[in-house]
């Protein structure tokens, strides 16, 4: 499993995360490919209560996302991330209620941070200027 | 929603705001609230994009981040290169300003057209144009003539730099910051701010103060002397500000942006009996004009225009659904007028070939055919009266103040209490005395514009209270001026703000203790009044007890006016941070060793209260070093 870890105290608020983000899981790899296919950022860089603060999918031990899905679309995968069945998702949106870090939005279908599986180490944090955005394997 | 109790002080906004928050509008604070975070690269000045090998970041907070760009330039550099390109942008803003209006006198044929025959003959007299047999036109094309060449000229240097202090020139020489030609300064910050050009911070920064100078004793300074020919001087008269101006019953035409060409022509237009006569047929009373930030300082100190508003109540003028047409020029003007316009029946009409609007009506302003094109906006105004729909609210929030406070004017008053067997008429004696003799401590100009990440107006008016009390004198231009209006500054009543030295002062001038001098162009006049001071005491801009403060600017021609200030030898106080914090060596640069060169220097504080401390200690500092 890879957890992420947010330092808030060296995130500048740039969110080159989210664009880097946006662009991994586009098709070309690329920002201008991620614009065009309106690809959504699977993390945000938000200020809450006056502290910055990243939204992002903890990976719970017990997913309430899961647990609230009426169609069981919604399943863990073996590296610990989220997967969402697009074939048998209706968007009712009660996954992105139930989660209590606001990480699901919901585009064509339920987008979950996926720690970017098939590259090396989550694209985000690869490309935070400031190191904010450590990657860990647990 | 936001809570608008926290983010403004002025009840007509929050009263329009929250009627905004119910008819869904987004204003200027719900998308500042839907900004958050701001880059912090670019908040601290550490991002460059001056190439296509950037964009460039510095990094500061991680050990292992970049710590030069791409081509080496250091956190310095790109952090003085930014600074340098806003000043110039500003710089280019102001004076462009200034270069309309010298053609604008450059075009006016037939006496009538030169309001101001007295100020013609001054300037004609300062700049070596002999006057003598020739007709009042003849004068003003070649003072505009004149006016034009400081643009290009190739030799030598701006003729208005004569107007300050012998001290100031001679500094200003030998720093080699005194600027030659408007358009070359401005020109060459863009050239030394270009990818491998100029690396040295300090370099950087001077040739910035020269494009800022070139703004405040060039640009700017064209700007407001020759639109005082043209218009008229202002002279003091009372009018009244804020959104409750807009009347139910009428025509209510918002003249918004900057320069006074535009707005002249639609408020003798809107006097029009064949226009007027045709609003009563679309069952209005009359043609309401009122004025919006500087457009709106501008024609409120020529013609008592009201004051309808400042910068962050654009939207809400609009919002209160009494708004025909919004005719804006150039510049502070939001791009979101268009969308908020969409929501009401308002035409939003751009009118400068500098400035168009995607979603606005374009309508492009002429001088030499002012009065017609004028005529046919206002007519679109009219028959738009019909088509109000939903709501009309607006706010019953007026107060009213006296405004037009002119270089000219200030004199005129001062000769009242000028012994006129004594002393000759038309000086700054009774001033400096009073300033000498202690009763007035100092005098402070509070200027700029409004900025999400202050709250709206109350650090304006805050700040000008406690200078108030502290027997401090205030001069305000621009949104500044607004904020001071609105919140009763600029009557007599605010007496009761003052110490009792600044209320006696006030009480024997017969003036209010905040003084309207402007729009934001006429800082120029500020210039023009403490180089007179310095000059009746034998001493520089810098040995005065004043000072400048911009508790909520927000835009880069505020960031030129500071750097001319700073450059002229005035201590600067800003309400929010220039994009440079990112480098210490620019800051320092800036806030503390400029005033060892210049006699001038940035101060960053936030707090209006704490501003004002240490403003009055900047100021009992110079008093001491005077010996008064």
């Amino acid at each position: 499993m890879v957890k992420i870890l947010f330092e808030r105290d060296k995130c500048l608020g740039c969110k080159t995360c989210e664009l880097a983000c946006a662009a991994a899981h586009s098709k070309t790899k690329s920002l201008l490919g991620a614009i065009k296919e309106k690809k959504v950022s699977r993390i945000r860089i938000k200020v809450k209560n006056g502290k910055l603060s990243a939204e992002q999918c903890a990976l719970c031990s017990n997913p309430r996302c899961i647990e609230v899905c009426p169609v069981g679309a919604l399943s863990r995968s073996k590296n610990g991330t989220i997967k969402v069945n697009p074939l048998v998702c209706t968007m009712c949106g009660l996954c992105r209620e139930a989660c209590p870090f606001g990480a699901i939005v919901l585009s064509s279908y339920p987008t979950i941070c996926d720690r970017c599986s098939e590259q090396d180490e989550p694209l985000c944090a690869k490309a935070c200027p400031t190191r904010a955005l450590k990657m860990k394997a647990m | 929603m936001i809570n608008c109790e926290l983010f403004t002080c002025d009840a007509a906004t929050k009263k329009l705001y929250e009627k905004a928050k119910k008819e869904r509008i987004d204003t200027v604070w719900d998308r500042a609230l839907a900004m958050q975070p701001q880059c912090g690269f670019g908040e601290t000045g550490l991002c460059c994009t001056n190439c296509s090998m950037g964009p460039c970041r510095i990094v500061k907070v991680s050990d292992d981040g970049p710590k030069v760009g791409i081509c080496g330039a250091t956190e310095d550099t790109i952090a003085s290169r930014n600074f340098a390109r806003a000043v110039a942008a500003g710089s280019a803003a102001h004076s462009d300003h200034g270069r309309d209006i010298a053609l604008a006198l450059y075009h006016a044929t037939g006496k009538s057209r030169v309001k101001d025959e007295e100020k013609l003959f001054k300037i004609a007299g300062e700049w070596g144009i002999a006057v003598e047999g020739k007709d009042a036109s003849l004068i003003a094309r070649e003072v505009a003539e004149k006016a034009l060449s400081e643009f290009g000229k190739i030799f030598g240097k701006l003729v208005f730099l004569k107007r300050a202090p012998h001290k100031r020139q001679n500094l200003w020489d030998e720093l080699g910051v005194a600027p030659e030609a408007i358009d070359r300064e401005i020109v060459e910050v863009l050239h030394s701010t270009h990818m491998g050009s100029d690396a040295d911070y300090r370099n950087i920064i001077r040739q910035a103060i020269r494009a800022a100078l070139s703004d405040g004793w060039g640009g700017s300074m064209i700007g407001t002397e020759l639109s005082d020919v043209l218009f008229g001087t202002p002279a003091p008269r009372k009018v009244e500000a804020n959104l409750g101006v807009l009347k139910k019953e009428c025509v209510n035409i918002v003249v918004h942006g900057h320069e006074p060409t535009l707005s002249e022509a639609i408020v003798m237009a809107a006097k029009d009996s064949e226009l007027l006569e045709l609003a009563k047929k679309q069952g209005a009373e009359g043609i309401n004009v009122v004025g919006m930030c500087c457009t709106g300082n501008e024609i409120a100190m020529r013609h008592g225009i009201p004051m309808a508003g400042d910068f962050f109540q654009q939207e809400l003028a609009i919002v209160t659904g009494a708004v025909e047409a919004m005719i804006v020029d150039v510049q502070c003007i939001m791009p979101s007028l268009a969308t908020v316009a969409k929501c009401y029946h308002t035409k939003l009409i751009t009118t400068s070939p500098k400035a168009k609007v995607p979603g606005a009506i374009h309508m492009e302003f002429d001088e030499q055919k002012g009065l017609d094109i004028a005529k046919r906006i206002v007519k679109e105004a009219v028959m738009n009266f019909k088509n109000r729909k939903g709501e009309v609210y607006i706010p019953d929030v007026k107060s009213e103040g006296e405004i037009g406070y002119s270089f000219e004017a200030i004199i005129k008053i001062l000769d009242r209490v000028t012994n006129s067997f004594a002393h000759p008429s038309g000086t700054v004696k009774p001033l400096v005395d009073a300033i000498k003799s202690g009763v007035l401590r100092g005098a402070v100009a509070i200027v700029g514009c409004n900025n999400h990440k202050q709250p709206h107006n109350s650090c304006h008016v805050t700040l000008a209270k406690e200078l108030l009390r502290r027997d401090i004198l205030v001069v305000t231009t621009g949104c500044g001026a607004h904020s001071c209006i609105k919140a009763g500054l600029m009557s007599k009543e605010a007496r009761k703000y003052c110490g009792k030295g600044l209320a006696t002062v006030c009480e024997l001038l017969d003036i209010p203790p905040v003084l309207h001098m402007g729009s934001c162009v006429d800082i120029s006049r500020i210039l023009v009044l403490l180089s007179e001071v310095a000059n009746y005491m034998g001493v520089d801009i810098s040995d005065l007890p004043v000072a400048a403060a911009a508790p909520e600017w927000m835009s880069e021609k505020a960031q030129s006016i500071g750097l001319y200030a700073v450059a002229s030898g005035i201590c600067v106080v800003l309400g929010v941070s220039p994009a440079v914090t990112g480098s210490e060596n620019v800051t320092n640069y800036l806030t503390k060793d400029l005033e060892s060169i210049l006699g001038g220097r940035f101060e960053i504080e936030k707090d209006p209260v704490k501003a004002a401390e240490k403003i009055a200690v900047h100021i009992e500092n110079k008093r001491k070093r005077l010996g008064i």
